[in-house]
């Protein structure tokens, strides 16, 4: 510290006395006798005066070189840490990308106009249950977000038993916000769909919420007894691939912007600031009984 | 005035230690970008996840700044603990500070309910999980505090900028 602090006050006496000298100068350039009275009593100082002055200026040169030295050692220190910094950038997403598996789809990508949708399925999704039910549910999730999972978990059971007991229609959105993972796993969610077997498909891929690639997503199909060979081609193909991003974009008309949504005929039950989740778990069962009770009353009046 | 006396002494106090405190300075910010970037940096895909769900940027620069981010915060990291161009490091951490909490603070605006990802994790939050957007902000607008004033004083003790600077001061006074 000290010499650094020293060096610098040295630099800075030499960079004020330079500028004293070359008032001096100037001073002496237009003729010192007349401007100074007592010039004219010493002659014989000048010479050597002049000589100190030349000193300083060289003195103020080189420190203004080193200055500038300086300068540029420093500017050059800071672009070799800014090229380091998006290096560093480049290589996490190099690496990244070198990670991800071949034909990985990317989520955000627009489907073709004219896509195979599964049968059993719609463009925008799949619904479950009896078409006259009077009450319907959509549930919009993506295979790999945990939340979802977890109100699928919380939620199983009632939907299982209102479904069964004709309530209810539900209409499974297995939009893919995630990444491509979420695509592959809705795809295969399509194959499921054309047995009927998208409820418990969709219970066992939440079980194993990793990335899961298209082997194990077939594995994942083998524990929920989808063993079929048109079942483990279909996934094996993304089949339905496009169709998940269909379901994607039809979710985002209208209006999904996060994951677990639900609407309940038609509307949706929007978390209340702060809510926990088993105030959010509440309020939807209290709004599909509403509706249930709603539609059960007009039915009466008629 | 003898308040005013007390604050000046202390000020001098702080100007004459200034490489000391520059160096904690450096410390801690250092840390906070190792411990982000480390945490983040085997999971990629959580940390796109993350920069997705503040839903600022397109899905694709999203992903490219999710990937990329880790690695910049541990070469952050590494440079200001090593003291390799501080003023530099300082400017880019302020920057990437602010723009956190513009992020964060635009995300508590728009009602998302997010958790800010800065140390792993990240994305959309349950219901059961309540935010802590004050708590985060605050943090980060500590850290934009600590490197703005790295940023006036990047000199510090120990370090390869000081190294460089005696070195360059022997040559200059042998």
């Amino acid at each position: 510290m000290s010499q650094g602090k020293n060096h610098k006050k040295r630099a800075r006496s030499a960079r004020s006395s330079g500028g004293k000298s070359s008032a001096a100068k100037s001073s002496a350039a237009k003729g010192r006798p007349s401007s100074k009275p007592d010039a004219s009593n010493t002659p014989s100082r000048s010479k050597p005066k002049r000589l100190t002055e030349q000193r300083w200026v060289d003195s103020d040169r080189i420190a203004e070189h080193r200055a500038a030295q300086r300068r540029r050692t420093r500017i050059y220190r800071s672009l070799i840490a800014v090229v380091i910094l998006l290096a560093a950038g480049t290589v996490g997403w190099v690496v990244y990308r070198s990670q991800l598996p071949s034909g990985l789809p990317d989520n955000s990508a627009k489907p073709p106009a004219n896509y195979a949708v599964p049968a059993g399925a719609t463009r925008d999704g799949v619904p479950v249950g009896q078409t006259d039910a009077p009450v319907t549910v959509d549930l919009y999730f993506d295979f790999r977000c945990p939340h979802c999972r977890d109100y699928e978990r919380a939620t199983a059971q009632y939907f299982d038993k209102q479904v069964e007991a004709g309530t209810v229609k539900m209409v499974y959105h297995p939009i893919s916000i995630i990444d491509g993972y979420s695509v592959w796993a809705a795809a295969a969610a399509g194959c499921a769909t054309e047995t009927n077997a998208l409820p418990r498909f969709t219970r066992e891929v939440f079980s194993q919420q990793d990335q899961l690639n298209r082997e194990e997503l077939v594995a994942v199909g083998k524990n929920v007894d989808l063993t079929s060979p048109e079942f483990i081609r279909c996934v094996q193909d993304s089949k339905y691939q496009n169709w998940a991003l269909g379901v994607t974009q039809a979710a985002e008309k209208a209006g999904v912007r996060s994951t677990p949504s639900v609407a309940v005929n038609g509307e949706a039950v929007v978390p209340r600031p702060r809510g926990s989740f088993e105030e959010f778990i509440d309020d939807t069962k209290r709004t599909v009984a509403d509706a249930a009770a709603k539609a059960r009353k007009s039915q009466a009046e008629q | 005035m003898a308040v005013t006396d007390r604050m000046k002494t202390t000020w001098r106090a702080v100007c004459r230690h200034r490489l000391w405190l520059s160096l904690c300075a450096r410390v801690v910010l250092a840390g906070f970008w190792l411990w982000a970037g480390l945490s983040k940096v085997g999971d990629p895909t959580g940390s796109i996840a993350a920069v997705k769900a503040y839903r600022l940027l397109p899905d694709a620069a999203a992903s490219v700044v999710g990937a990329a981010l880790p690695m910049v915060e541990i070469a952050l990291g590494l440079t200001l603990l090593l003291g390799f161009a501080v003023r530099a490091g300082a400017v880019v951490s302020a920057v990437l500070q602010l723009m956190f909490i513009i992020g964060i603070a635009t995300a508590a605006a728009r009602g998302l309910r997010i958790d800010c990802g800065c140390f792993g994790g990240g994305g959309e939050l349950s219901s059961t999980e309540s935010t802590r957007y004050t708590a985060e902000i605050g943090r980060d607008i500590g850290l934009l505090l600590v490197a703005g004033m790295l940023a006036i004083w990047p000199m510090s003790r120990f370090g390869l900028d000081y190294r460089h600077q005696r070195r360059e001061a022997k040559q200059l006074h042998p």
